[in-house]
């Protein structure tokens, strides 16, 4: 019955897959991205939209996979301090970030930057998990964080992303099993579990504080860090669960599955992945040998850091790669520069205005820490 | 659709994935079908009864209005699309899929059904027995159960949104006020919802935190409807609807109902006349025809304090089920399933009481009211 309810969610049926599967994806979404780029430079070159003789054009240096993945990564960061600003909750906070994920396997930066996206997504989010949400209300709290966004360009998206979505708006978010986890390693360890045939649980040996303690910070584990890696793509919620309190006390869920299932070999099966997930993604550092090799990861040892605090050398490297990003588009944007869109003119210098002025005032006073990685670039 | 060289990429246009899939799917999904002719319209929605090119399936395809809406795609479909996209179950309207139509409007395409209790109810020509409203009750129990195995509460069970197939398979329809009730203890759930005849006493009173006991009792007054051919619980207030609830089942107190005096709208709605809560004996000379497994079946079901209310699986081994006669099969169901009678689909349209959503009063307010609510619960 547990399999399946999950099997016929959209979570599985949409959005699990194996490790290499995950990497093709995101592997043929930068490739088709760039030719793309590269078929739109070559007819503005044909069209004579381009002052460049153009072909030095298009043999620059394309943003590769790894890139991509870490400019994502970069704007998972600068989202969790967007729904902080917000006071969001967890449910939010962890479907936004989900979302911005899931959108970002089949879509590349090169097509439309993670920046402009975030707070479409947000909102978004709010509807889905807290229901009515007012986009004035929204505006609003978004420009105490010194974060401009018109009405039309918080809701124009919202279509497509929710197209790219597949029209799945349920997450299935694996800290919600925490608190049941919790429950009942309290009843076992109070002697009062009692299981679906009335067996009793073996003695546990330990305090109600190692449970709370345990549970705690697996909660704030999969409310934070776990919602930058990969694990909703390739692992279940009580797989996610389990190794979220595995990861704090490897013996706590040991003497759990050991009460909840009786086949050793189904037990030790189980364990095995939940160490595995705990191991390679939860617990991942910089300088651990890379599990899957080849292969395109949200890992350290890929170069993407797994936190929600931005390291330094994430935001330098983000910063790299925007400006690479920003190149790479560039002639585009000077190409439509020469067929300019007659209404749009005069609206887009009021907004200009309006940003610079805005943004003078939002350096001063930033919360994201300064350096305006979220401002518009135009 | 990918954007014609030259021209100005629309967000919409550039949020196409890099592969093209999901606009591929998109297409393909809007070819499959063929529409015939509008059979319902409302505010928020025109269904038209449509079918499957090549096979002549009908469905029904309900076109969202996204045009006039400031708050971008409406909850109610939101909601609608998000739940149904995870509940599979024979009891539960079928969302076969979701597509973008070239004005950019969701459609939603759903399977198509005959008719509704309500019409069945109503309509004095048609003759129904206890097998009959056995058979309907077990389907309407199965199917919400499931909703609630889920974790979705459905929150607006009524006799027109319990719907019927051509071949007599009751389904509950219409999940636009549905919502998710994963994370425990949410204390900021509103309680203006269900329509108000079918509105539990705890909603009526107030209650920010409820559960799947709103539901049941919602049926449960489905069920004493379809006993009695009229509507047994009807007051044109919320006031005098809590004065017809207490008449008819009891004075809520903390007698019978412990914690009661603490929701935010408690009152004694029948001052002049407090009742005892209903026993069994007391329900069955209201339904004097019922079976005494019945009663205690709707007794259970419609209990004051929904702590005591039996939950959707409880209701379903209730003895009555088993008793003489047995449920009808759902392909002898009365009901008529003519082509008149298919309009049903579309008339389901009307604005709902009981909606969380009101459009009266200005976006600015209706703004401060929502940032309100929300800070509240975070």
């Amino acid at each position: 019955m547990e399999d399946e309810t999950y099997l016929g969610s959209t979570q599985y049926r949409y959005f699990t897959f194996t490790p290499s599967k995950l990497s093709q994806i995101r592997q043929r979404t930068n490739q088709l991205a760039t030719q793309h780029l590269n078929e739109s430079i070559q007819s503005a070159i044909q069209a004579g939209d381009l002052s460049d003789s153009g072909q030095d054009l298009l043999e620059r240096e394309p943003l590769t996979a790894e890139e991509e993945l870490k400019l994502v990564s970069y704007y998972i960061t600068q989202s969790v301090a967007i729904c902080d600003h917000f006071r969001t909750g967890s449910a939010v906070k962890a479907t936004t970030l989900i979302f911005l994920q899931r959108i970002y396997l089949r879509i590349s930066p090169l097509q439309i930057h993670p920046k402009t996206l975030l707070l479409p997504i947000l909102y978004l989010a709010f509807k889905s998990e807290n229901g009515v949400t007012s986009a004035s209300w929204f505006i609003r709290t978004a420009a105490e964080a010194g974060l401009t966004i018109t009405r039309e360009e918080l809701l124009t998206p919202e279509i497509d992303l929710a197209m790219n979505l597949r029209w799945a708006f349920q997450v299935l978010h694996p800290y919600r099993g925490i608190e049941g986890v919790k429950l009942e390693l309290l009843a076992m360890q109070a002697g009062t579990y009692r299981g679906p045939a009335g067996e009793t649980a073996p003695p546990f040996e330990g305090t109600r504080d190692r449970i709370e303690r345990a549970c705690g910070r697996a909660r704030i584990l999969l409310t934070g860090p776990a919602l930058c890696t990969d694990v909703y793509f390739l692992y279940t919620p009580s797989q996610i669960a389990m190794a979220g309190i595995w990861v704090q006390d490897g013996g706590l869920i040991e003497y759990f599955l050991g009460v909840k299932i009786k086949d050793e070999a189904v037990r030790q099966r189980l364990l095995k992945v939940i160490r595995e997930c705990g191991e390679r993604h939860l617990l991942a550092t910089k300088d651990a040998p890379n599990p899957y090799p080849g292969l395109l990861l949200r890992l350290p040892q890929n170069g993407v850091p797994i936190s929600v605090e931005i390291p330094p050398e994430l935001k330098k490297e983000a910063v790299r790669i925007d400006k690479k990003l920003f190149h790479l588009k560039k002639p585009l944007k000077e190409a439509k520069g020469k067929h300019p869109p007659a209404t749009d003119t005069s609206e887009e210098e009021r907004r200009a205005k309006k940003r610079k002025l805005e943004k003078e005032n939002r350096d001063k006073d930033d919360v994201f820490g300064g350096g305006g990685m979220i401002k518009r670039k135009q | 659709m990918p954007t014609p060289n030259g021209s100005t990429p629309t967000v919409s246009s550039v949020l196409v994935p890099a592969g093209g899939e999901v606009a591929d799917i998109n297409q393909e999904i809007r070819d499959k079908y063929v529409k015939d002719d509008k059979i319902g319209e409302g505010t928020y929605a025109i269904v038209y009864r449509a079918h499957v090119k090549g096979t002549g399936q009908p469905v029904a395809i309900k076109k969202i209005k996204i045009s006039s809406a400031s708050e971008g795609i409406t909850m109610d479909s939101l909601r609608e699309i998000k739940h149904l996209q995870e509940l599979r179950h024979d009891n539960i309207v079928n969302l076969l899929d979701v597509f973008v139509g070239k004005s950019h409007n969701i459609h939603a395409v759903l399977e198509f059904l005959a008719g509704d209790l309500e019409g069945i109810i109503k309509d004095k020509s048609i003759v129904y027995g206890t097998g009959d409203i056995k058979s309907w009750m077990a389907m309407s129990l199965r199917g919400l159960w499931w909703c609630h195995r889920n974790f979705v509460l459905h929150r607006d069970i009524k006799p027109n949104n319990l719907l019927y197939t051509m071949s007599g398979v009751l389904k509950i329809a219409d999940f636009g006020l549905a919502r998710s009730f994963a994370d425990p203890g949410n204390e900021n759930m509103t309680s203006q919802v269900v329509t108000r005849w079918y509105r539990p006493p705890e909603l009526l009173f107030g209650a920010k935190s409820y559960g799947p006991a709103i539901d049941v009792y919602s049926l449960g007054v489905v069920f004493a409807e379809l006993v009695l051919r009229v509507p047994w619980l009807a007051a044109s207030t919320d006031m005098q609807q809590l004065e017809v609830i207490a008449n008819a089942l009891g004075t809520p107190t903390e007698l019978n109902w412990p914690g009661v005096t603490t929701l935010p709208g408690y009152c004694i709605p029948n001052p002049d006349n407090q009742l005892p809560e209903v026993d069994l004996n007391n329900i069955r000379r209201q339904f004097p025809s019922m079976s005494i497994n019945g009663a205690q079946l709707l007794h259970g079901m419609l209990r004051l304090d929904p702590r005591k209310r039996v939950g959707a699986r409880e209701a379903l081994e209730s003895d009555w089920f088993r008793e003489e006669p047995i449920p009808t099969k759902p392909q002898d169901l009365p009901g008529k399933k003519g082509k008149e009678e298919q309009e049903k689909v579309g008339q389901d349209l009307r604005r709902r009481v009981g909606h969380d959503e009101r459009l009266d009063g200005g976006d600015l307010d209706r703004g401060k009211k929502v940032a309100r609510r929300l800070n509240f619960g975070l």
